[in-house]
């Protein structure tokens, strides 16, 4: 059964906190790969939405999950709809972090259902105190249900909206604020949007409450002309750019070393690509980790 | 100033229709249309669920080719967006969509095809469950047979159709015969679909069978169900088909109202 109640091995490794150490994003692509080759990654993230049925996906993830801490993504709870959450969605979610025991469980600042229709994309939110409430009321629902705290994730844009009135980086803080939850800082999000709006990245950074920050996402994104101008999207294409490295770099000098999942979604390469990105930010998280010490010291 | 339901509507309503209108004075421009912003949006939601729906289909994506299958998902799209946050339930009425489909009116196996691979994706993504052991029926006294009921494996699926399109989904699988000619009034196909070790296999039936599973995976009673298969089949052997069927892990339980 898919609620299965948890075996004794279940219950010996939800205790296994994920590290401050790279991660990967595991997609369908790499479920062999990574069971047969166990690549030394810190932990995995996979999108909760390809597990609500049993069959292979499911026992690829349970076969990954008993040699990685895990970390569960949601991209269609919609916590930013004007509307009742998915009850149903979330019963799921719940049953899902019941069987694989995931140490971290996230979703979007974003909306993706209107009116019953789901867009399969994370489309922005105005930043007014309305949109605040909406989220804020969805995040508590939410970690009511679950029993759990959960992290928000900022999210990239291409509009903005005439009637916004918060910046975007304290409507996010805002949210761990009211509701306790935790943030994913998405770091190639905040430069894509940064220059899609021309906002301050490493202000926006500055910005996030420093204990709530429990995650960070890295991925590649693409840079599209439009007319004269240029627009970043956050296609998780490509390897992660070299400003988006520094931002991070940025980011834990603030923050310390948080865990950092490396995404790869479309032109997905072969395992050992994904791996040494997350060797890379593993790098960078040693000598944050080292930078701390010597404070300390 | 719209509210939050009135935006994420009209926002919704210029992604999946081009419907723009109520949206030029809320969108910033700087530097780019608003219309151009929105078309970031509106390649997000056609391309992924083009590539979704081309994972779920894909045996009607070779069979109409890659282009036109681009175009007729974006019109189901459009006419049948997703209702539920989740992938795997997108698609269910798709082979109704391509029924009624225009340009694909002269390909009347195509809705089946298309019906088939959506019951191969319901199989595939179905929840886990044991499935009945034998021995359970085994120890039922005899003469509870008649009034026993089963119910399904959640990945078991009955599947029919006047069209040969299991040879059709067959030929283009990996490493499939395409070269040989399938003619589509060759005769239909009736098919048990399910699960075994994660990997999806098909059993073909014939009407008798066909009628005695339908009949049980719809929770009628073994009487009820061998009757349908022997009004098809005077000599239809009821032992050999639940044999069969209990080996094979159709069933997930069964109930004797008599215990």
């Amino acid at each position: 059964m898919t609620a299965a109640t948890a075996s004794p091995d279940v219950a010996a490794r939800s205790a296994d906190p994920i590290p401050a150490r790279a991660g990967i994003g595991l997609r369908h692509h790499h479920y062999r790969a990574v069971i047969e080759s166990r690549p030394r990654v810190g932990w995995l993230e996979v999108h909760s939405e390809n597990y609500f049925g049993g069959g292979r996906p499911l026992a690829f993830l349970e076969a990954a999950r008993a040699h990685y801490p895990l970390s569960l993504h949601g991209v269609g709870l919609s916590l930013g709809t004007d509307g009742a959450l998915d009850r149903d969605h979330l019963a799921r979610i719940k049953a899902l972090i019941e069987r694989v025991q995931p140490a971290l469980v996230s979703e979007h600042v974003s909306w993706s259902i209107a009116g019953g229709v789901y867009l399969n994309d994370l489309l922005p939110l105005p930043y007014t105190e309305e949109a605040l409430q909406v989220i804020c009321d969805h995040v508590r629902e939410t970690q009511d249900f679950l029993g759990r705290r959960i992290l928000v994730e900022n999210p990239s844009s291409y509009l903005q909206f005439a009637h916004s009135t918060i910046p975007e980086c304290d409507f996010v803080a805002e949210i761990s604020r009211r509701t306790g939850c935790g943030l994913l800082l998405d770091v190639n999000n905040v430069y894509v949007s940064a220059c899609n709006h021309g906002f301050d990245a490493h202000g926006y950074i500055e910005a996030m409450p420093r204990e709530a920050v429990q995650e960070i996402h890295l991925a590649g994104h693409a840079v599209r002309e439009i007319g004269e101008a240029t627009l970043r999207i956050d296609d998780h294409g490509s390897a992660v750019c070299d400003a988006v490295w520094q931002l991070y770099a940025a980011a834990l000098a603030r923050l310390g070393p948080v865990p950092t999942l490396i995404e790869w979604d479309s032109n997905v390469p072969e395992l050992p690509v994904l791996v040494a990105e997350a060797v890379t930010a593993d790098g960078f998280l040693a000598k944050a980790a080292e930078a701390r010490s010597a404070v300390a010291a | 100033m719209p509210s939050l339901r009135e935006l994420q509507g009209a926002l919704a309503g210029s992604v999946l229709r081009n419907m723009d209108a109520p949206l030029a004075a809320v969108v910033r421009a700087d530097g780019i249309a608003f219309d151009g912003r929105l078309q970031v949006y509106r390649n997000n939601t056609f391309s992924s669920l083009t590539a979704a729906l081309k994972d779920s289909f894909p045996v009607v994506c070779q069979l109409v080719d890659e282009r036109f299958f681009g175009y007729a998902v974006q019109e189901y799209i459009r006419t049948c967006p997703p209702r539920a946050p989740r992938l795997a339930e997108y698609g269910a009425d798709f082979a109704d969509f391509l029924t009624g489909f225009e340009p694909v009116r002269h390909l009347a196996y195509l809705p089946d095809v298309a019906r088939l691979e959506w019951a191969v994706n319901t199989a595939y993504h179905a929840t886990d469950a044991p499935t009945l052991d034998p021995a359970r029926i085994a120890a039922v006294p005899q003469e509870r047979y008649p009034l026993l009921t089963f119910t399904p494996h959640p990945a078991v699926q009955l599947f029919e159709s006047e069209f040969p399109v299991d040879r059709i989904w067959q030929a283009h699988q990996p490493g499939g015969d395409l070269e040989t000619t399938i003619d589509v009034s060759s005769g239909g196909c009736r098919l048990l679909i399910d699960r075994h070790d994660q990997d999806i296999r098909f059993l073909t039936l014939d009407a008798a069978g066909f009628a005695l599973a339908s009949a049980l995976c719809g929770a009628r009673a073994l009487q009820e169900a061998y009757e349908k298969a022997a009004a098809i089949d005077g000599a239809f052997d009821l032992i050999a088909a639940l044999s069969m069927h209990l080996a094979r892990g159709t069933f997930a339980d069964f109930a004797d109202p008599a215990a």
